[in-house]
């Protein structure tokens, strides 16, 4: 079982995309958790780390992605974790190099088919799992 | 991670909750060594609080509005959701309206889903109470997946069973007739401040009364935090009496037996998969599991 | 043509085209935005009625709110923008205005509008991004520099802190000379669909409403030229509702607020003309004009039956249009200028009073000067050279146009009457009913597009292979630096005596029943920050949770 952690760091409160990923996620056949909008990187990682979850997906639009996701992976890394974090949202080419530079397995733009981000999160784990 | 059983009894032993979360996921995905691990721990007895009601009449909003006025607690919250039946997977919601205690050092937020049981819990509820046990929190609340009537497994998990009702329900009462009302040890009307509440409370009442049962019957809000305290302190108060003159020893006696018998039932559960399905005579298929069943115990 | 005549040659019609399609079979995605099978051919059969259709300018206003619609004057060309500091955000509306912009359009970043100063933590990473940061009067003071505040129409995106921004504004104005009932402009003040769908809540549904009242008060007797309210359908829409549900939930939205005007004891004759409405224009052409028709109707219907309205400028509803941010693509962006001019076209067709028209690059990031341009631009080709601006409601009358236009009314009134029955729209709310119903046909609208039902050109069909890296406008994080610098050496300067008693003033007020916007004007001119008043009004007034909908 690959379990989920949604999360909705920042202020804005779009979560069309992050519900959206939430439930195509569990329909197949993945345990979700939801966070809901304004979340800390603080409150981020400590549930990523209550919950144990496999993954952690960021979902962001505001634009504030620079100072938020490496505050996340730095939280991760000083809780030892080895959770995979993916991003979703508009995030700038350059931007999206940088953060994978710095540990973020994927980052994901707007037209994504959801079926991609699916597949590739089944895909780490049975790519992990060998 | 791959962490050995030492880091982890080592972990939660010096109160890191990284290792307490990966006992906790060991209890969903392997009870026996859950157990095992477990029985190695000091346990000390909390006070497991079922919170059950129909969807959207607040649960987590109660439990939140408790986390509110526990600074001084050590609590553990166990959020159950329902798995799908087609594709296993489940959307773990319950945990947003207490995300603004995500941080705190002194609770626990646990999200587990129903995966197939039904009775609003999870497979492996027993574990996670007694894992919740080791990790020194003074209360456990349950809050079930809450599809109604078929809530009533609580009763047998829970020291304390609080069904939550709300005066927006509307069909509330006849949902009490139906099992609820068996089961619960405190009732909470939420949402006092509609003016609906009274009335629901006052034939709430009624029905009590009449059926010469006395429970008590608490007016709550989750948004102003009214009526709160008082529930909380009828919470200590009764387990601290139910410790007293013994009744929770005898309801733990119970329910470890509950708890064989949820343990038999999964072994028994899996061996029906592994029953080919082409003969058609139920006596066969009968004999052959009870066989089944012989060998493997 | 007698119908029963029409009927049998329709029949007629239809029974070669099905012997035709045996050979030619139709393929494409025949369907309304709300799941609906669209048919082959609209008739006379399908708008016998033609009931409601009426006269521009009368009740119930099907065809347009005016007489003459744009024969008179175009619509408002308003385009939304603000961003980093007050001092580039200034510079970026002078510019607007020397372009032939005619109204300006403010956006705050996501600290402003959710009350939290920039220092505060919560605004780590958010000074300035989507909007400009506004701390303190100061700041305010340098947004509108040079810009006289009773020539321009300013259209303020804010609402949890809307009554503190207002008052800046309005101190901002008194500063220049200017009477507060000379101040013209909106606030948008929606907060249930920030309940909803935008996220930019602060306290709980009840003390949100009560603020809103305020406003509403307040304005009627101070500044009678300012709209107090724009209740709105767009983020309804963008956060995936389909036409019907934005609507339907946006009016429901205008019911509450309307109750709660008269509850306050205002006369829903003089307040409804303040009132002004917000929509989305999507892809959907004939089906989003239809919808513009419908929502001015139902709109009508409700002030007349429910509310009892007879003055017929308190009946019409007036609403500005954004072209829609979520159908723009980062894939082949050059495709969303098409996107947009099809959109604004539906907007203009469906009559509206002001429109934004987003730029290509905004699925990308912050838009640049060129592409905003561009987006103006498209607004102009439009109404100087397309020529739908010659006539008004030039697509009544279409069998399909108002068959939709019908369609949508009566599936909106179905909507609004369940949400009656569930007490109205914070119950609705509250529950989470609403986000499930948006959140379900969002989820549903991707599955169209994951199956290819729905085609996105460059997204899910006609694709090619992209350079990646574009121009695109960024924030640096230097404004959030220099936004913290300055609120430190504005408070340094400050009365902080007069600010503490003022907020004292206000909590007072908060936990009575007085108005609220005065005490909050005295805390603002005294040069207190909207973190400070907004945790003020948290104290007395609590958080709200969103419910656990997903």
């Amino acid at each position: 079982m690959i379990k989920v952690l949604v999360a909705k760091p920042g202020l804005d409160g779009h979560d069309r995309g992050a519900k959206i990923i939430a439930r195509a996620l569990r329909d197949a056949g993945m345990e979700v958790i939801y966070t809901g909008i304004r979340q800390t990187p603080e409150q981020i990682v400590q549930t990523a780390i209550d919950e144990d979850v496999d993954v952690v997906g960021i979902s962001i639009l505001s634009g504030a992605h620079m100072k938020l996701v490496p505050r996340i992976l730095e939280l991760l890394k000083n809780n030892n974790s080895d959770v995979a974090v993916f991003v979703g949202g508009i995030i700038p080419e350059e931007d999206a190099m940088e953060l994978k530079k710095s540990g973020v397995v994927e980052v994901y733009g707007p037209g994504t088919p959801i079926s991609e981000v699916v597949e590739r999160i089944k895909g780490y784990f049975e790519h992990a799992n060998v | 991670m791959q962490m050995s059983e030492s880091q982890i009894l080592d972990g939660i032993r010096s109160g890191n909750r990284k290792y307490f979360a990966k006992l906790l996921s060991i209890c969903e995905d392997d009870p026996a060594k859950a157990n095992h691990l477990i029985s190695n721990l000091e346990k000390h007895t909390a006070h497991l609080i079922g919170i059950t009601g129909s969807p959207g009449v607040g649960k987590s909003s109660i439990i939140n509005a408790i986390l509110d006025k526990s600074d001084d607690k050590r609590l553990g919250i166990i959020a159950i959701d329902p798995s799908s039946p087609f594709t296993g997977g489940a959307l773990l919601g319950d945990r947003i309206r207490m995300q603004s205690h995500a941080t705190s050092k002194n609770f626990f937020i646990r999200s587990f889903a129903s995966r197939g049981t039904v009775g609003g819990l999870s497979p492996s509820i027993f574990e996670a109470c007694d894992a919740f046990e080791t990790f020194g929190v003074d209360s456990v609340f349950i809050e079930t997946v809450g599809v109604g009537q078929s809530d009533v497994e609580i009763a047998n998990v829970a020291d304390t069973v609080i069904v939550l009702l709300s005066p927006d329900g509307g069909d509330e009462i006849q949902m009490m007739k139906a099992g609820l009302m068996e089961i619960a040890d405190i009732f909470v009307i939420n949402k006092s401040d509609n003016p609906l509440s009274k009335g629901l409370f006052s034939k709430l009442k009624n029905i009590l009364e009449m059926s010469k049962k006395d429970i008590p019957i608490f007016l709550t809000n989750s948004i102003t935090g009214d009526g709160i305290d008082n529930l909380i302190k009828t919470l200590e108060k009764r387990f601290s009496l139910m410790l007293e003159n013994g009744s929770l020893a005898e309801k733990r006696k119970k329910r470890v037996v509950k708890h064989a018998q949820a343990i038999l039932r999964k072994k028994i559960d899996r061996i029906f998969e592994t029953i080919n399905a082409d003969r058609l005579n139920i006596e066969e298929i009968e004999k052959e599991a009870i066989r089944k069943i012989c060998n493997k115990l | 043509m007698e119908i029963s005549e029409i009927k049998k040659n329709y029949e007629a019609w239809q029974k070669s085209t099905e012997e035709l399609i045996k050979k030619y079979p139709e393929t494409g995605n025949f369907k309304t935005s709300w799941s609906e099978d669209v048919k082959r051919l609209y008739t006379p059969l399908e708008v016998q009625k033609y009931s409601d259709i009426g006269f521009p300018g009368e009740y119930p206003f099907t065809r347009g709110v005016q007489n003459t619609m744009y024969r008179g004057k175009f619509w408002t060309m308003r385009q939304y923008a603000g961003f980093g500091t007050a001092e580039e955000s200034n510079k970026r509306y002078k510019y607007l205005l020397e372009q032939g912009q005619s109204g300006l359009s403010i956006a705050f970043d996501l600290p402003t509008q959710i009350g939290y100063d920039s220092d505060d933590p919560h605004s780590l990473g958010e000074v300035g991004k989507v909007g400009v940061a506004i701390d303190s009067l100061y700041d305010m003071e340098t947004l509108f520099d040079g810009i006289p505040l009773d020539k321009v129409s300013t259209s303020m995106t804010i609402n949890a802190t809307a009554s503190i921004l207002l008052a800046m504004y309005m101190i901002v104005g008194e500063k220049q000379g200017i009477k507060w009932d000379k101040l013209r402009g909106t606030i948008q003040n929606d907060i249930l669909k920030e309940y909803i769908a935008r996220g930019t809540y602060i306290y709980p549904p009840k003390p949100s409403m009560r603020i809103i009242t305020n406003i509403f008060e307040f304005c009627s007797k101070e500044m009678p030229l300012w709209n107090t309210i724009s209740v709105s359908g767009y983020h309804i829409r963008e956060a995936g509702a389909n036409a019907v549900q934005e609507v339907a939930f946006t009016i429901a939205d205008g019911i509450e607020y309307v109750k709660s005007a008269i509850e306050a004891g205002l006369d829903p004759n003089i307040f409804g003309k303040r009132l002004s409405f917000f929509f989305a224009a999507h892809n959907d052409l004939f089906e989003e004009v239809a919808k513009f028709r419908a929502a001015r109707r139902i709109w009508a219907k409700i002030m007349k039956e429910r509310f009892k309205v007879t003055d017929p400028e308190a009946l019409k509803l007036r609403f500005h249009t954004q072209t829609s941010g979520s159908t723009l693509t980062a894939q082949q962006p050059e495709n969303n200028i098409v996107r947009v001019a099809i959109q604004a076209l539906a907007a203009v067709l469906g009559g509206t009073q002001s429109l934004h028209t987003n730029s290509m690059d905004e699925a990308l990031a912050l838009p640049t000067e060129d592409s905003v341009r561009i987006a103006l631009r498209t607004q102009q080709v439009i109404a100087y050279e397309s020529g739908v601006a010659k006539t008004v409601d030039p697509l009544g009358g279409s069998y399909y146009v108002e068959f939709l236009t019908d369609e949508i009314e009566r599936k909106s009134f179905d909507y609004i009457n369940h949400i009656d029955e569930l007490g109205g729209m914070i119950n609705a709310i509250e529950s989470g009913y609403v986000q499930q119903e948006i959140s379900n046909s969002a989820y549903d609208y991707q599955r169209a597009i994951e199956s290819k039902e729905q085609i996105i050109v460059g997204v899910n069909d006609f694709k090619m292979e992209e350079k990646n890296l574009r121009k695109t406008m960024k924030i640096d994080d230097e404004v959030e630096a220099k936004q913290v610098e300055n609120l430190e050496k504005m408070k340094k300067n400050r009365d902080s005596a007069l600010v503490k008693s003022s907020l004292e003033n206000l909590e007072k007020v908060a936990r009575s029943n007085g108005n609220l916007m005065y005490p909050i004007i005295d805390a603002v001119r005294a040069y207190a920050t909207v973190g400070e008043v907004s945790n003020t009004l948290r104290k007395v007034f609590g958080e709200y949770k969103e419910p656990t909908m997903i």
